[in-house]
């Protein structure tokens, strides 16, 4: 018995299970996709949107919108947290957003062309390395990709949300203050 | 002294770098970091934003003044959220999304078979072409939006209490620990304070 041979063939089978498996999924959504992409209403509605410019943008926001509504939701109805930690991580939640799509729809036109900017002397810099076309081109899209890590992500991921936890503590503990001293009133005056 | 004419020719023509930005970006360190983030461009973009989300920003977070118990207590959930939805958000990138993105991309590069009745519009039109991909991948974005936020509530919570939870089951021991302390005390003294009861019998 030749065991190097079965040795052989068997992991290229389940390699080819595994990709198998994948195709399939990729298929299926790709035809869901499609079936949606086909519907009238999806059409009518591009023609109506397609050239939007900030198209981008606006889904992107509604995107972010959803995940921080359901944020903020999950935390004010966390039982295991006190009300100021509750109140105190929906401001957090909801300053992020702000914050974030503030910058989105102002800033992000500069911010793109420094990153256009920065690219440019990148790219100018690998082209004179004597580097063939193929390399170039990798590395032209790593450093767009770097570069935008840096000068757009990193405002959306780490400078927001960091920027806003200590604003967020200190409206969380006013805010809490206020809630307890109304509380407070009216048990006061049902008593009363 | 000998001068190479060849030599300055060349680094005439070089682009000259200045500041740290142009000095970085020149550097060869970040033409391999390029090389790497060209090749590997979806591994890189998971890992970078796990790195930034993940570790940077809750490090940053509780480096952050806190004047009290409660901005501490603020910090650590604020932390553990960032830690939790970072690695959520690479968990679905690295499963969920992979056909999804996959699905999408088939359906982009055969817009004759999957997207017929726009294909011809969206051939002569890139704007339209970026718009049809982003709307049709907004809906896989709204429907993971769900489990994401349910996924990361719950890894939150347990992150915290792993990070931070020894402290917080410390305090309620010591005050559990201090209670029958101050309620004996406070028995002890109420024979000698009835007696000050005072007013008229």
């Amino acid at each position: 018995m030749n065991v190097s041979a079965i040795n052989s063939v068997a992991p290229k089978a389940q390699n080819v299970k595994f990709t198998g498996a994948m195709d399939k999924m990729t298929d299926m959504v790709a035809t869901g996709l499609g079936k949606v992409g086909n519907t009238d209403a999806f059409v009518k509605g591009m023609e109506k949107i397609g050239d939007s410019p900030n198209l981008m943008a606006h889904l992107s926001t509604a995107s972010s919108a959803v995940t921080t509504g359901l944020y903020i939701y999950k935390n004010l109805t966390d039982e295991k947290k006190s009300k100021n930690e509750r109140i105190t991580m929906a401001i957090n939640q909801a300053l992020t957003f702000a914050v974030s799509t503030a910058i989105t729809y102002t800033a992000i036109g500069a911010l793109n062309k420094v990153s256009k900017n920065i690219c440019g002397k990148f790219g100018e810099a690998v082209a004179k390395r004597g580097y063939d076309a193929k390399k170039v081109d990798t590395l032209k899209t790593g450093a767009k990709a770097a570069i935008d890590l840096v000068v757009c992500s990193s405002i959306n991921r780490y400078i927001s949300p960091v920027a806003v936890t200590p604003v967020a503590n200190k409206l969380g503990a006013k805010l809490t203050d206020y809630l307890d001293k109304k509380d407070a009133a009216k048990a006061a005056k049902a008593q009363a | 002294m000998a001068i190479n004419p060849v030599g300055a020719m060349q680094k005439a023509t070089q682009p000259q770098f200045t500041g740290v930005v142009d000095t970085v970006v020149g550097s060869k360190a970040f033409e391999k970091v390029a090389e790497f983030a060209g090749s590997n461009s979806a591994t890189f973009n998971a890992a970078s934003s796990l790195v930034m989300a993940g570790v940077l920003r809750p490090l940053t977070i509780m480096a952050l003044p806190a004047k009290n118990e409660q901005e501490q207590k603020n910090k650590g959930n604020a932390a553990a959220h960032a830690i939790a939805s970072a690695v959520i958000g690479f968990a679905i990138t690295s499963t969920v999304m992979k056909p999804i993105s996959a699905g999408l991309k088939k359906v982009m590069g055969n817009t004759d078979k999957y997207l017929p009745k726009l294909s011809e519009k969206m051939k002569s039109n890139p704007t339209l072409e970026k718009n049809v991909n982003k709307v049709l991948s907004f809906g896989p974005d709204i429907l993971l939006a769900v489990p994401r936020a349910l996924l990361t509530s719950k890894l939150s919570g347990y992150v915290n209490k792993a990070l931070f939870g020894k402290k917080k089951d410390a305090a309620p021991a010591q005050q559990a620990q201090q209670a029958p302390v101050v309620a004996q005390a406070q028995e002890s003294q109420r024979p000698v304070l009835d007696s000050f009861k005072g007013g008229t019998k």
